[in-house]
């Protein structure tokens, strides 16, 4: 009896610690100062609106070549512009329609090598054009008698896959230079591994962060599609994500992730962690609905901010 | 406290009050609408609703933006949930595609803005349908709402407050855009004339049945133009994607940027602004019928009134005016003989059929055509938007315009030599053709007799006409209006001049009422050339119809052979019994039969003219109409060698080889020196209406209220006997005092008797013989 009373009453001590610790944890939640968000201090080097006579329009995402020229979907232009690394126009790749080279409500891009690909929304289509702008092909994304809707492009050049997320199928679509389907995963869902409205597209290190708009999330799968693991989670809070659109790498493997709504661009560890968001003196930045964005070897971010029409240049070392 | 004994009689009391401790935590203290749950329908509300997420209000995170439920954006306060930047977060093509809306904030429903007086938002149960945003301007969500209607895109976009089947959500605001041509807006409904290809291809919507709506030429969002036009509208290309046949109009007159640049709608604007279809026409807020963009004239006809907003003396159009004397309009069709129905024409005289017609547009009595409508106006005539139906160049090679001709002139049916426009409607006037009145019948005719507008245009113009008739030719006639129009060819040195009336010809200008006589089968006119029913005068065209010949409509083998009494574009014959004649003279009907009538008593009788009696009729042997021989009765025969005016006509046939020969008076004259007044004046002195009429004459043979006694004193040449208001029996016989032509039957009541007293009567009976008076006692 004495035996049993005491494990018995080493029980109750230890329920009503507990209780009572989880009830000072949480108010002392409601008493404590919020912390501020985590900021790292980018600096503006230039904005690109295009020119004066032609200027840009709802630019939906950037890529940047090996020389540094900047390629960006002018969207509402149905065209790519195509600047200098400091801003200059140098041309403009095609024109809005429904024929070869012409595009029709473009959105994301991708610049591999010596190509430019482009994801030619309405007209259903891969497009490719050499750097120069010059018309090699396009690749009509059918699947029956469903005719996809592209929404972003990346391209490994290591394996000769494209990447591609459909709008309409809510998937991730790999296909080879030829346009032959090698598999896709995804499919409307909330569940892991599934996608609603995927966005961008960032190739790592053989995996592929792919932004789930409606899940509020990034989800990064495997070559074979198999899901590694997920970044973000819907709020508002530092480390959720609103309405994420654009992804991408810097040379660390740091997440890059653009909230078109929040306006905000946060960045996660490569394990998915939450780090900082972007901004100055303390202050994440509200870019005007950034959606694509890039980040180049010298470690210059590029960021689409579509209501702004420009781009925006940043040096995320300041 | 917890109560915390050692007794195990009251663990099951702690361990309730600890349940209840960690209840009463979760209901005050902890927070479950923690962001990072599952998905819930909160979460889906939250989606756009972002402010009604808890963790806006803890105090022990930092939010990565702050609070602020409603904020002031370009549009003024709203929630948040409807801001630009919310709902471009989704339409930004990344989930749903609407780029184009927000490609350009140029051209699209304006938002950030009051409504204006003109629209009344409706109301449901006391709620507005369309909301406003706080400061009471359009916003987004005034149209647009996530919660949506019915999502068969086929009837409807989604995400709207209403359906919109057919533009009906446009008009539930805007509907005094809609409400048809009567009140100044395009039609709406109607089928446009031709597929315009550049709307649909631009997205423009129509009815199931292929009819106009709102968003058949204005979208929303991302439109091309202002007004929210899908195509632009320079130069009017967008009104001319439908009405491609009035796109001719840019190269005439009608193109008022190239004749009145400097002119100006009803809106203030040119044509160099408001597109050459602008000019005259709004789709919207229009002066009424026709959508008519300019100022009207004050006229009953309200078609017209539109043309002559430009088309008078002050207006742009001011050396293209119609003129006092000018085609009528708001005159009916039937009058012509045509019917309507339907948009078809009918005649009842079949001449219709007879030709190929144009059904022209014809006006109600608002100015506005419709099927049923019989009345002419401008635009029956006229096609303002095309300047010659033909191809007839509106310009030069140096870009100056031409003067119009029946050829052009926006006419909608060439004129011609034929008149084709005239006839289409003026059928009965078509036998003019096989007349002499076809001016291109005349062989030897020089370029510069004839005028434009073919056949009719020789003697009538629809515009600016010199007098009554629509008189194309000037004479220097001064007789008012009247036999202007015929003497401007039959004069002297005109076309007609080897038919002229001559100096002696029957009167124009003079009513039938004095002279106590009526026609109801000739036409009669007013000093102005309008035709009167009482009271008119006589002119030319009452007894010639210039458009037939005959009056039996007969046609002329040879259109110049020389006409009779039978024809000559007489309504009436005149040869024979001179119906003509008596249709006015109608008591002068009562010489057929008698003696006087020479078709009995000597039908080889011949006029001045040389006419038989046949040929010249009965009235004609004595009276010629045109080119009589004397003024005096237009005597038609050689008068005889003698002073007296009066017996000179009666002695041209009783005399010796003439026609009366076997009736030649003994004694032939009263007195000359003996003057009295006429019975007709002594009616009115002494107040007696019944005096027998005994006429006494002038010097020149006219009735005179003084004047000498002379044959038609006595005799009345037309009445064989005196009382009975009858033509004769047609056999010729010996007359007694008792008829004999004469005046009066006793002598109480003649002039004879103030100076002749009680034998008076014999005197007047047997005025001839003398012999015969004396066979009464009572002759002195």
């Amino acid at each position: 009896m004495i035996l049993i009373s005491d494990h018995y009453i080493k029980l109750k001590y230890k329920l009503v610690i507990a209780v009572l610790s989880f009830f000072l944890f949480n108010i002392s939640q409601l008493v404590a100062a919020a912390e501020p968000v985590p900021v790292k201090q980018i600096k503006l080097l230039f904005s690109i609106k295009g020119d004066k006579a032609n200027p840009l329009s709802l630019p939906s995402d950037v890529s940047v070549d090996r020389d540094g020229n900047i390629y960006v979907v002018d969207s509402g232009n149905h065209r790519i512009a195509v600047f200098d690394d400091a801003g200059d126009t140098i041309s403009y790749i095609s024109s809005k329609g429904n024929k070869q080279a012409e595009m029709s409500n473009p959105l994301g891009i991708d610049v591999s090598g010596k190509n430019v690909y482009v994801a030619d929304k309405d007209n259903h289509r891969i497009q490719i054009f050499d750097i120069d702008g010059v018309y090699k092909k396009s690749l009509l994304l059918r699947q029956g008698n469903k005719l996809i809707r592209p929404v972003d492009v990346a391209v490994n050049s290591k394996s000769k896959l494209l990447y591609v997320t459909g709008n309409n199928n809510h998937k991730l679509m790999v296909y080879d230079y030829s346009g032959k389907l090698i598999r896709q995963w995804g499919g409307e869902g909330t569940n892991r591994g599934e996608l609603r409205y995927p966005a961008t597209i960032s190739l790592y290190k053989n995996l592929a962060y792919v932004v789930d708009v409606l899940n509020s999330r990034v989800q990064i799968f495997d070559e074979m599609g198999k899901l590694q693991a997920i970044a973000g989670k819907w709020g508002v809070l530092p480390g959720q994500l609103f309405r994420p659109k654009g992804v991408a790498h810097d040379r660390k493997g740091n997440i890059y992730i653009s909230d078109s709504y929040l306006g905000v661009i946060q960045v996660f560890k490569n394990d998915t962690y939450f780090r900082y968001a972007l901004g100055d003196k303390g202050m994440p930045y509200r870019f005007k609905t950034p959606s694509g964005i890039f980040v180049d070897k010298h470690n210059r971010l590029y960021v689409c901010e579509m209501l702004a029409n420009k781009v925006s240049v940043y040096s995320l070392e300041p | 406290m917890l109560w915390f004994s050692y007794k195990k009689a009251d663990d099951s009391i702690f361990y309730i009050q600890l349940v209840l401790l960690i209840l009463f935590y979760f209901s005050t203290v902890f927070n479950p609408a923690e962001a990072s749950r599952e998905v819930s329908e909160k979460r889906e509300c939250s989606t756009c609703h972002i402010m009604w997420l808890k963790d806006f209000n803890r105090n022990d995170v930092t939010t990565l933006i702050p609070y602020e439920p409603k904020p002031v954006v370009a549009t003024g306060k709203q929630d948040v949930s409807s801001t630009n930047e919310m709902c471009f977060s989704c339409h930004d093509g990344f989930v749903l595609e609407s780029r184009p809306v927000w490609k350009s904030d140029k051209h699209t429903h304006p938002v950030g803005v009051k409504p204006s007086k003109n629209i009344t938002i409706p109301k449901l149960k006391g709620k507005t349908v369309f909301p406003l945003n706080d400061d009471g301007k359009v916003y987004c969500g005034t149209c647009h709402t996530a919660h949506g209607v019915s999502w068969n895109q086929k009837e409807s976009p989604v995400f709207l407050r209403v359906k919109n089947v057919e533009s009906s959500m446009c008009m539930a605001c805007h509907l005094e855009k809609g409400t048809g041509p009567i009140e100044g807006n395009h039609p709406v409904f109607k089928k446009p004339p031709n597929k315009p290809q550049s709307l649909i291809d631009a997205g423009a919507s129509f009815t199931k049945k292929g009819g106009i709506i709102c968003q058949s030429c204005h979208t929303p969002h991302a439109a091309a133009a202002d007004k929210i036009l899908l195509i632009m509208n320079e130069k009017s290309s967008l009104c001319f994607t439908c009405h491609k046949d009035k796109k001719v109009i840019q190269n005439t007159k009608h193109n008022i940027d190239k004749t009145a640049p400097d002119a100006l709608n009803i809106k203030g604007q040119t044509t160099a602004e408001a597109g050459v279809c602008s000019t005259c026409h709004l789709p919207h807020g229009a002066n009424g019928a026709k959508l008519w963009a300019r100022n009207t004239n004050k006229t009953k006809d309200k078609s017209a009134a539109r043309c002559m907003g430009c088309h008078r003396d002050n207006g742009i159009a001011k050396k293209k005016t119609v003129g006092l004397h000018s085609h009528p309009t708001m005159e009916s069709v039937n009058k012509l003989g045509i019917e309507v129905s339907k948009g078809k024409w009918f005649s009842k005289n079949s001449k219709l059929s007879e030709q190929g017609h144009i059904e022209l547009p014809l006006y109600d009595n608002k100015g506005n055509i419709s099927k049923n409508a019989d009345k002419v106006s401008c635009g029956s005539c006229h096609d303002p938007h095309v300047w010659s139906k033909t191809g007839q160049p509106s310009q030069n090679d140096d870009g100056k315009f031409i003067e119009g001709d029946d050829k052009s002139s926006f006419l909608r049916v060439d004129v011609g030599n034929k008149s084709t426009l005239c006839m289409n409607c003026h059928l009965k006037k078509k036998s003019v053709f096989a007349t002499k009145h076809n001016i291109f019948n005349k062989k030897d005719l020089s370029d510069e007799n004839i005028l434009t507008g073919g056949v009719c245009g020789q003697c009538h113009t629809p515009h600016n006409g010199k007098g009554s008739f629509l008189r194309a030719r000037e004479n220097d006639v001064k007789q008012g209006d009247f036999a202007r129009l015929c003497k401007s060819c039959h004069k002297k040195d005109g076309i007609a001049a080897k038919k002229l009336t001559g100096e002696h010809s029957h009167p124009i200008a003079v009513s039938l009422k004095k002279l106590h006589t009526h026609t109801s089968k000739l036409p009669l006119y007013d000093e102005d050339g309008k035709k009167v029913s009482e009271d008119g005068q006589v002119d030319c065209v009452t007894c010639h119809d210039a458009h037939n010949w005959a009056p039996d409509g007969r046609k002329l083998s040879d259109p110049m052979i020389e006409g009779d009494t039978s024809n000559s574009f007489l309504r009436i014959s005149a040869s024979h019994d001179s119906k003509l004649c008596v249709e006015c003279h109608k008591k002068k009907k009562n010489v057929l039969g008698t003696d006087h009538d020479l078709s009995l008593t000597n039908p080889e009788s011949k006029n001045h003219l040389g006419q038989d009696v046949a040929h010249s009729g009965v009235c004609g042997q004595c009276h010629s109409v045109h080119n009589a021989k004397l003024e005096n009765n237009l005597w038609a025969r050689e008068p005889a060698k003698v002073d007296s005016a009066v017996e000179k006509l009666c002695l041209s046939c009783h005399a010796k080889g003439k026609s009366g020969h076997e009736k030649i008076p003994p004694k032939l004259r009263h007195p000359d020196h003996v003057t009295v007044w006429s019975n007709k004046v002594r009616e009115k002195r002494l107040g007696n209406n019944s005096l027998p009429d005994i006429p006494v004459f002038d010097k020149d043979g006219k009735r005179a209220h003084v004047g000498v006694i002379s044959c038609l004193s006595c005799h009345d040449p037309h009445q064989w006997q005196p009382g009975k208001n009858k033509p004769g029996n047609g056999k010729k016989y010996d007359g007694d005092a008792m008829n004999s032509f004469l005046r009066n039957s006793n002598s109480e009541l003649i002039i004879c008797s103030d100076c002749h007293g009680a034998d008076a009567i014999f005197r007047y009976k047997y005025f001839h013989g003398e012999t015969s008076r004396k066979k009464y006692p009572l002759y002195q």
